[in-house]
C-alpha cells in the first residue's frame, strides 16, 4: 500500500516531532555524560548499542527501522530444533 | 468507526475502561489468558482464572454492549514450571465448549528458552488435537527476532497445524513478514513506551499492505492503553487513508480471523436492538 502524503508533506507535518525524538535521544545521552561514573560506562555493552543504533539511521533509503530493530534483537540460529 | 481490539486484557482494567472502549466504537474484543504478574501456584488457580474469562468477563463487556471472547493456556513464562503446565494443557479441554472461547493462546515464547519450547510444542499438539485456532505471543525487544523464528520452526514441525488458523501477534518492523509471507494472521500491539506505536504500525500496514493484518493495544496490568486502537484509527485518517481501508484493519480482518472458530457468533452493532 502507498503511502497518502508526499514526501514533502510528510516532513512538514512531521519535521517538529521527529527534532524532539532527536532532542530527547541528545538529553538522554548528556543525562549519562552528567553523571558520576559515566566514564565507565563508554565502554559498556549498551553503549555500544546506542551507537550502532544511532549510526543507522544516517544511512540511506527505506528500512531503517527494521535495520534498528534486528540490530538489537538476539541472533537466530539456523536448525536450532534440529540439535 | 466501529472496531474490535483483538488482544486485550481486561481482567486488569476497570469497568470504566470497557465503558470508554464502548464510546470509542469497541464492539467486540477477544482476551487471551497470559500472565498475572505472578506465578501461579496451582491448577485450580488457572482453573478460576478461566473460569472469570468465560463467564464473568463476558457479561461485564456486555453491560456496555461489548462482545466479549477469549483464548485459553498458560502462558510462557509460567511454562517453566513445566509439571504444573502439563496439568493446566489436561484442563484445558473443560472450558472448549464454552461459547465465548475462540481457541489456545497467547502461547509462545518468552525467553526462549527450553522449557517454553517444550510447552509451545503441547499446547500446538493441543490445538492440532480438538481442531482450534491458536493465538501465539511472540517476546518482546531483543528476544522477539529469534523467538519469532523459534515459534515458526516449531509450528512448521506439526504437519497438523494450518498456518491459516494461527496468529502470530506483536509483530513490528522485523518480523511483520515473517509472519506474512509464512502463512500467519498478524497483530501489532500498540504500547504507550518502549514497544510499537500508532505511527510505526501505520508505517507497517503502509510497507506490509492490510491483508491479514491487525491492531491490538494489549491493556494489561502494566503502562498501556485500552484506547490505543482508536489511537490507531486516528493515526490512519490524519495520513488521509480511506475509511474502507482503516475499517478492513480494525475490524473486518478481526472478524475474519475470528470467523475461522467453530463457535464463534458474533451480532454487528447495527443488527443488534429491535
Amino acid at each position: 500500500m502507498p503511502t497518502t502524503r508526499s514526501a514533502q508533506e510528510i516532513l512538514e507535518q512531521d519535521f517538529l516531532n521527529m527534532r524532539c525524538l532527536i532532542l530527547d535521544l541528545a538529553a538522554a545521552l548528556d543525562r549519562i555524560d552528567r553523571a558520576e561514573g559515566s566514564e565507565t560506562i563508554e565502554n559498556h555493552e549498551q553503549m555500544a548499542l546506542l551507537q550502532g543504533g544511532i549510526d543507522l539511521l544516517k544511512q540511506q533509503g527505506a528500512g531503517r527501522a527494521a535495520q534498528v530493530q534486528l540490530h538489537f534483537s538476539d541472533q537466530y540460529e539456523d536448525g536450532w530444533n534440529g540439535k | 468507526m466501529y472496531f474490535i481490539d483483538p488482544h486485550v486484557h481486561m481482567v486488569s482494567r476497570t469497568t470504566d475502561d470497557y465503558e470508554i472502549m464502548a464510546r470509542m466504537g469497541c464492539t467486540a474484543i477477544s482476551e487471551p489468558a497470559f500472565w498475572a504478574g505472578y506465578d501461579r501456584g496451582s491448577v485450580e488457580g488457572f482453573r478460576d482464572y478461566f473460569r472469570q474469562l468465560t463467564d464473568f468477563e463476558p457479561k461485564r463487556a456486555a453491560a456496555v454492549g461489548i462482545q466479549h471472547y477469549t483464548w485459553l493456556c498458560i502462558n510462557a513464562k509460567e511454562a517453566e514450571n513445566v509439571e504444573l503446565s502439563r496439568e493446566v494443557i489436561a484442563m484445558i479441554p473443560e472450558f472448549l465448549d464454552k461459547p465465548n472461547v475462540l481457541g489456545i493462546g497467547e502461547i509462545g515464547l518468552n525467553k526462549n528458552t527450553p522449557n517454553e519450547c517444550t510447552i509451545f510444542r503441547e499446547h500446538l499438539e493441543l490445538a492440532a488435537k480438538t481442531d482450534e485456532l491458536i493465538l501465539i505471543h511472540t517476546p518482546h525487544l531483543s528476544d522477539k527476532y529469534k523467538g519469532t523464528r523459534m515459534i515458526i520452526d516449531m509450528i512448521k514441525e506439526n504437519s497438523k497445524i494450518d498456518p491459516g488458523r494461527i496468529l502470530i501477534d506483536h509483530v513490528e518492523e522485523h518480523t511483520v513478514k515473517l509472519a506474512l509471507d509464512n502463512g500467519f494472521w498478524c497483530g501489532m500491539t500498540l504500547y504507550p513506551t518502549t514497544k510499537c506505536t500508532p505511527a510505526r504500525a501505520a508505517d507497517i500496514i503502509e510497507m506490509a499492505g492490510d491483508e491479514r493484518i491487525m491492531a491490538n493495544s494489549a491493556g494489561d496490568w502494566g503502562p498501556s492503553k485500552p484506547t490505543a486502537v482508536a489511537d490507531f484509527i486516528m493515526e490512519m485518517r490524519k495520513r488521509g487513508l480511506n475509511e474502507a481501508k482503516i475499517k478492513k484493519v480494525v475490524y473486518e480482518n478481526p472478524l475474519g480471523f475470528f470467523s475461522l472458530s467453530k463457535r464463534f457468533q458474533f451480532t454487528p452493532p447495527e443488527q443488534r436492538g429491535e
